[in-house]
């Protein structure tokens, strides 16, 4: 299961990618946009989901948000 | 043309720097922190590794607090708009303009504190004595344009601080010359000219911050995240960083300072002064020359000098004849010239770079020589 973790402008996102590569965990960036988290901005898709990506992102200064992403289903 | 200039700008760029620059205006094409694609982001993620390469240089743990500016002078400029605004701050009296005029321009009243450039613990108390009560910050040179004497900067922010109050250091010279570690030193904000001692093209500048501290851009703008918001973002870099980055400019100053970290701060600074040192000490040798730098022993590879028998002007521009890059005048800095004295028509300076050798340094003495113990070369 994928996870998608929103982090804001492309500096969190970089920061964050070598936060999680820190912790072996792959992560890679995209591009995302919600009107309800102030327009446009990045995110980190992990391929599996990990229990422990938002506090390593925290403790790193990344402030991240998990988010579903619609699938156009 | 033997090049002796590096205080207004390094030439030549290690070759590296110049491959990085083409390889970028090809390979990295897209706007860095605007699309989600693969060049869009591998562009960002190139970008982001100057970040680190410049957080290492200069002791940030985080690269997100170095921020990408058009110049030291722009990031001077942005940080004393918000530090200095209608207030107090305490300066040394050898700041160059890019600190000055700002300074000016934000109506802020200075307190100026004398730089004894062999005698740290007199510069430490005459900024002692300069900070009052209504002191907003100290803002000063690490290296000075004119001089090229050191000022302790770590000494100064540990008083700063111990008066409650944060210090602005101008390291357009300093930078890839001297170490500068901003978290080991608590250098609250350090501005950093990325053409001179760190080898990047014109164009670029840095802002290294302790903290992420709410400074006011000079411009604001797209930054590609928080679009719906009516202001700029709150964090750095982004909140100074509005407008499409100068990729291939910050790209070859990320190989600049990668040179910079693989030759070692340290010992580029040591060759320098070496190299400096035996000009120094023949121009000190030399009848009617008036040195108006410390040794370079205790400075750096900038030395400022005046003939007795010629102006500034027409031995800088006798020099350049010959076929040697110097600068005649007041190098934006008056107030460094009435510090020293040299208020009526500023100094030659000669500053040397990684790159300069003894013999170049040789041959600039023996046509100052030449030139000055003859008369007759400065008529008609």
């Amino acid at each position: 299961m994928p996870m998608r973790i929103a982090v804001g402008s492309v500096s969190n996102a970089m920061r964050g990618k070598r936060l999680l590569e820190q912790h072996g965990i792959r992560a890679y960036v995209r591009r995302y946009a919600s009107a309800e988290d102030h327009g446009c901005g990045y995110s980190l898709y992990l391929p599996h989901t990990h229990g422990e990506a938002i506090r390593w992102l925290n403790e790193g200064g990344v402030h991240g948000v998990p988010y579903e992403e619609r699938d156009g289903g | 043309m033997i090049y002796l200039d590096h205080a207004a700008t390094s030439f030549p760029k290690p070759p590296e720097v110049y491959r990085a620059m083409a390889c970028a205006a090809s390979r990295y094409g897209a706007n860095p922190g605007r699309g989600g694609y693969g060049m869009a982001v591998s562009t960002a993620e190139a970008l982001y590794r100057v970040r680190e390469e410049a957080a290492q240089l200069f002791g940030v743990s985080d690269p997100r607090r170095v921020v990408f500016m058009p110049s030291c002078t722009a990031a001077l400029n942005t940080v004393i708009r918000t530090v200095a605004d209608g207030g107090r701050v305490v300066i040394s009296d050898l700041e160059h303009n890019a600190v000055t005029r700002p300074l000016y321009a934000a109506s802020a009243v200075c307190d100026t504190a004398h730089v004894t450039a062999t005698d740290d613990d007199a510069t430490v108390a005459a900024f002692e004595r300069a900070i009052t009560p209504f002191t907003r910050a100290v803002v000063c040179t690490y290296v000075s344009n004119v001089t090229g004497a050191v000022l302790p900067v770590k000494r100064l922010a540990a008083l700063a601080h111990r008066r409650g109050i944060p210090i602005v250091i101008d390291a357009a010279q300093a930078a890839g010359v001297v170490p500068i570690d901003v978290e080991g030193d608590a250098l609250d904000y350090v501005c950093v000219a990325g053409h001179k001692g760190v080898y990047g093209p014109m164009g670029t500048g840095l802002l290294l911050c302790l903290e992420d501290r709410p400074l006011i851009p000079l411009s604001v703008g797209g930054t590609g995240s928080e679009s719906m918001r009516p202001d700029v973002p709150d964090t750095l870099p982004e909140r100074l960083e509005s407008g499409t980055q100068n990729v291939p400019g910050l790209i070859g100053l990320g190989a600049g300072m990668r040179w910079v970290r693989r030759h070692g701060v340290e010992a580029i600074g040591a060759r320098e002064r070496a190299v400096a040192s035996r000009i120094y000490e023949q121009l000190r040798a030399t009848d009617g020359i008036r040195l108006h730098s410390p040794s370079p022993a205790v400075g750096t590879g900038v030395i400022s000098f005046t003939a007795e028998t010629v102006g500034v002007a027409a031995l800088s521009d006798a020099l350049g004849r010959g076929g040697f890059a110097v600068r005649g005048g007041f190098h934006c800095a008056p107030m460094a010239h009435r510090t020293l004295g040299t208020l009526s028509e500023g100094t030659v300076r000669l500053s040397v770079g990684a790159y300069t050798t003894v013999q170049e340094g040789e041959k600039f003495v023996q046509f100052l020589k030449k030139i000055t113990g003859n008369p007759l070369f400065f008529r008609g």
